[in-house]
């Protein structure tokens, strides 16, 4: 029996400090009448202690269980990634200038559709509208089923600085049975430089507060 | 020496070796390696726990179907140590020869419980204890079945898994009673109340799982509490007992 062994001197040491019930075997190994319960070290010693054979089995699936659930969340990420995050938008951010910021978007999910797409100046939103203007360039280079996939939008009145100001456009696209609306970037932002001219005479330097939304 | 006498000395000392190598193999393990592989044993079932609520159940949609795996695999794991470790079903619990002590040793503290609940939920949030209606009249109707068997699942994991073990680290007494009743209220997170709620809860159990192991009593106990708890609290502060990421959703 494992009351034997340093273990179970060890942890009976501690039992007799509890006043929980104790188990009590008589010689013939039945349980005494009054007793009430195998929890508690005492118990252990008998009924919860490992064979060294047991607790290499047991080591064994506990690594495997850890490996398992390991698995299972980089696959549950993958797959919450490409179902949520559209990874088959594509596009490009062609021109930005102190005139225009164009370019173009298509998703490949649902080539017909017109992708949703904000302008962000400095990371301030500026316009949101439909990428449906003709680029027959996209059409041409087999990235499209139809050639109404471009964007085009006026840049706003900008206080001109000498430093760069930085254009960004995202796509908008729905997650999760449509509950949410995400935004990914079409292709990479692009700086451009704002000179003094007719067009920026008394724009204010928080000029994205006098937008129209 | 001759041959056959030879020969049968190498017998003997095979015979030996297999017998030093069954009863290595069926020798206890060291108590630091023992309580070791215990410790893991809980962290892994709350690893588990904590992917099925703040992973599977954040995969909105189908992915939530995805919660059986580490459901799955955290139930494979307390059956295959139960197995391991030769613990019976009589020994987690699940037996009847005890059920009115458990009874007699959970009823004064679910009703110093249900008191203190009435109180808090009356002094803290100026809520009125409703017997019947709202969301407690509904609990009512799926108490026997849903709230009985669902405290019947939520006790064997902590009292039979998580307290044993957390026993054959610290010994019966409050080190494991506390470790239990931690564990419970993490997996009850990040919902305030109802982690305040659980670690009380937890607390209760643990000591009377201690004392008499009764997984039917403790089940019929966690189910009755979880209706006072709804009908002394207000449903906002309760949040439809929504724990883990549901809890933002």
């Amino acid at each position: 029996m494992a009351s034997d062994t340093p273990e179970a001197r060890r942890r009976g040491g501690d039992l007799e400090t509890h006043a929980s019930p104790r188990l009590s075997v008589s010689a013939s190994g039945e349980k005494d009448a009054n007793q009430e319960s195998r929890v508690g070290p005492a118990a252990h010693d008998e009924k919860s202690s490992l064979t060294a054979r047991g607790g290499e089995r047991l080591s064994k699936f506990l690594i495997g269980k850890s490996i398992t659930e390991t698995l299972f969340l980089v696959a549950l990420v993958s797959a919450f990634s490409y179902a949520h995050f559209n990874p088959r938008l594509r596009g490009t951010l062609d021109v930005a200038n102190e005139r225009e910021v164009s370019g173009w978007v298509v998703d490949e999910a649902g080539p017909d559709k017109r992708v949703e797409v904000e302008l962000y100046i400095d990371g301030h939103f500026v316009a949101r509208r439909r990428a449906g203007e003709w680029r027959p360039d996209v059409l041409a280079a087999g990235r499209a089923v139809s050639a109404n996939h471009g964007f085009a939008f006026e840049t706003p009145p900008l206080p001109a600085r000498e430093a760069e100001y930085e254009a960004s456009v995202f796509a908008a696209h729905e997650w999760i049975d449509k509950q949410i609306t995400g935004l990914r970037i079409v292709g990479k932002p692009l700086r451009f430089k704002v000179q003094a001219g007719a067009k920026n005479v008394g724009v204010r330097e928080d000029w994205w507060e006098d937008l129209e939304h | 020496m001759s041959e056959r006498s030879v020969e049968l000395s190498r017998g003997d000392a095979d015979d030996n070796a297999s017998r030093d190598v069954a009863s290595s193999d069926e020798a206890a393990i060291s108590f630091e390696r023992s309580r070791s592989l215990a410790l893991w044993e809980i962290a892994s079932v709350i690893v588990s726990a904590l992917i099925a609520e703040w992973a599977a159940l954040a995969s909105l949609g189908f992915g939530k179907y995805l919660l059986v795996v580490p459901v799955a695999l955290a139930f494979a794991l307390t059956i295959y140590s139960h197995r391991v470790r030769g613990e019976t079903a009589r020994e987690l619990g699940f037996r009847f020869d005890n059920f009115a002590r458990a009874c007699r040793v959970l009823l004064p503290l679910m009703l110093a419980g249900g008191v203190l609940l009435a109180l808090w939920g009356r002094i803290w949030f100026g809520a009125r204890f409703r017997i019947g209606g709202g969301r407690a009249e509904a609990y009512w109707l799926v108490f026997p079945l849903w709230g009985v068997a669902w405290g019947l699942l939520q006790q064997y994991v902590l009292q039979a898994f998580v307290n044993r073990r957390a026993q054959v680290v610290f010994g019966a007494g409050w080190k494991s009673v506390l470790l239990t009743a931690l564990v419970f209220a993490l997996l009850h997170l990040p919902n305030p109340w109802l982690t305040v709620a659980t670690f009380t809860g937890g607390l209760v159990w643990a000591y009377a799982y201690q004392r008499t192991p009764n997984l039917y009593a403790l089940a019929l106990s966690h189910a009755a509490m979880t209706w006072v708890l709804i009908a002394a609290l207000p449903a906002s502060a309760l949040n439809s007992l929504r724990v883990g990421f549901k809890y933002f959703g």
